[in-house]
């Protein structure tokens, strides 16, 4: 765990480095801004009580961690930094985990600020107030967005360490986040008529607890493989150096 | 400059690998490779290398770009496994505890592997946490560095505009952070001006000297390994074609030279000197001769023949072979010296 706190380190030390700072101080307020106050403003109340709201709660720190996991090793081989990092008594899963954490940290803990900067926002634009999330769909969601950002983190550094550069890397991942966000939609449209009319229905009426649990569910599921697959992946005499 | 003969740092007892071991006992070397050879697709990065490097040395890898100086050091350092051969690295194999190899070494690899982002403290603590050094050793190691490579003064800057020069010292420092027993040095003053070189050469054997540390240092900079290097060895396309000290590859792989001063020498007798069989080439000089010997040749036969001649002989001299000619006499020789057993221990082959 300490190797692991090491690269943690590492990690949030150069992202808070002088010039990063700026860079991801000014992404971290459009983030914000987007996600806690221009769509809870636009969608209002199905932002805290449609079922379907969970899906964005899982999507957009997806997308986002893999942005930041496609420079983890292509950016390091990169910056020639890599064969370094490599010939220190840093354990391969070491390296993998604290890459993974930062990323994690980083999104999860900006991504559910959001939620209480997106209650207020809609009680400030829907009438009849208060309108406040249960704790049950609070901590729902908080996991669907950790389980989320894992799984992101883990693809990232999973297509990051065979990546020629962090463009290709981000390229590939890009098309990963899309795919897995309009995969469901045609897989949806594929299923017999009947099955579609139960999902919809639960979907638009059903609980956001449950849905989010259901969600987080899965996500937990298709994380641990895909962590497991990033550890195997990462093997320093596999790992082409430049 | 240089630290001590070979034969002294070969036989160092106690010091910091073999503080349990008694004194005048000899200290295994701190790298043994045998038959190491390793293949990329279509092409033979390393061909069979068998070597010994004592401890303490410094040890110097000469080699053209591509002769396998890089691949050298990352099998060694366990980064990638070797197609055949096998290796030992301060008594560890590289390739079934390559962790324990990476524990005890500290490199300076082909680029300086700074976090340009980071300041040079940030820098040197990072490394020290990865060695997990405690907080109070970091930060007495990383003034301790960066005072003897003169960066003290610049410790809170970030490194990202930095020349190569201060980052290749830097990189160093960061290198020798965890006290380690070996560092490998990939190159450590390619691509600088010739003050930052030699800043940066002084700054090394200080540093080595003081730490006692293995070098293992490569580079096709001649006159920085002679200068630098207890040990060298010269490869070629993967292959290592000798090892020796600088003198003894100056000498072993050129022709012996003598330079004749006296009266009489005249271009009848520098005619009959260029027919004996013992004479390569004879240069005439300023009031001098430059003969140069085949290989075997002796020097009483020949020394008496220009006294029969009538040559009053005044000073006959040996005349020292450099590095750099024995290496180039090395890289020229096209067919491939025959190698001789390969053995750097000691200082001389086998």
């Amino acid at each position: 765990m300490r190797d692991v706190g090491t690269v943690l380190w590492k990690e949030l030390k150069e992202l808070s480095s002088t010039d990063g700072a700026w860079v991801t101080l000014t992404t971290i307020l459009v983030f914000m801004l987007f996600v806690g106050v221009v769509i809870p403003w636009l969608l209002g109340i199905a932002w805290l009580r449609a079922p379907w709201s969970v899906i964005m709660w899982a999507w957009i720190p997806f997308f986002v961690v893999t942005t930041v996991t496609a420079d983890s090793v292509a950016g390091e081989r990169e910056r020639r930094t890599l064969e370094t990092l490599l010939a220190t008594r840093l354990p391969d899963a070491s390296i993998v985990l604290g890459k993974v954490l930062a990323a994690v940290v980083g999104v999860w803990s900006v991504t559910v600020l959001c939620l209480p900067l997106g209650t207020v926002t809609v009680n400030m634009t829907v009438a009849g107030g208060p309108h406040v999330p249960p704790l049950s769909q609070v901590a729902a969601l908080f996991a669907v967005v950790l389980f989320a950002s894992t799984l992101g983190a883990a693809l990232g550094v999973l297509v990051s360490i065979r990546a020629d550069s962090v463009r290709q890397a981000q390229q590939t991942l890009a098309i990963s986040a899309i795919a897995l966000f309009l995969g469901p939609i045609v897989l949806i449209r594929l299923l017999p008529e009947r099955w579609t009319g139960d999902l919809v229905a639960a979907m638009m009426l059903g609980s956001p607890v449950r849905s989010a649990v259901i969600l987080a569910g899965i996500l937990a599921l298709a994380t641990a493989p895909l962590l497991g697959l990033a550890l195997i992946r990462f093997r320093r005499r596999r790992i082409p150096l430049r | 400059m240089k630290r001590g003969t070979v034969q002294r740092l070969v036989a160092v007892p106690g010091g910091r690998d073999g503080p349990s071991q008694k004194p005048g006992t000899v200290t295994p070397p701190a790298i043994v490779a045998r038959g190491l050879t390793r293949d990329f697709p279509g092409v033979r990065a390393l061909d069979d290398l068998t070597l010994e490097v004592p401890r303490g040395a410094i040890f110097g890898f000469l080699g053209r770009n591509g002769a396998g100086k890089t691949t050298t050091i990352r099998l060694l350092l366990g980064l990638i496994e070797p197609t055949k051969g096998e290796a030992l690295v301060l008594g560890h194999d590289p390739v079934r505890v390559s962790a324990a190899v990476r524990k005890r070494c500290g490199v300076l690899l082909e680029h300086a592997g700074l976090v340009d982002r980071l300041t040079a403290t940030d820098n040197l603590d990072l490394y020290g946490r990865i060695w997990r050094m405690r907080r109070d050793m970091r930060a007495r190691r990383t003034e301790e560095l960066l005072r003897r490579v003169g960066l003290w003064d610049r410790r809170d800057d970030r490194v990202r505009n930095w020349s190569r020069g201060m980052k290749q010292k830097l990189a160093i420092a960061r290198a020798l952070m965890h006290r380690p027993s070996l560092i490998f040095l990939d190159e450590p003053t390619a691509g600088l001006d010739p003050v930052s070189a030699a800043e940066l050469r002084e700054d090394l054997l200080r540093l080595a000297s003081r730490e006692r540390v293995t070098v293992f240092l490569t580079t096709h900079n001649l006159a920085e390994a002679e200068r630098l290097c207890d040990l060298v060895g010269v490869v070629r396309e993967g292959r290592l074609l000798s090892v020796g000290s600088p003198a003894e590859i100056g000498a072993r792989h050129t022709r012996p030279r003598l330079r004749i001063k006296g009266g009489g020498l005249t271009e009848n007798v520098v005619e009959l000197l260029r027919a004996r069989q013992e004479v390569d080439a004879v240069e005439i000089g300023n009031g001098h001769l430059l003969v140069s010997l085949a290989q075997g040749a002796r020097v009483p036969p020949l020394v008496s023949f220009l006294v029969r001649l009538g040559v009053q002989v005044e000073e006959v001299t040996r005349v020292g072979n450099t590095l750099e000619d024995g290496v180039l006499s090395l890289f020229h020789d096209e067919g491939g010296t025959p190698v001789p057993p390969l053995r750097a221990a000691g200082g001389s082959d086998a």
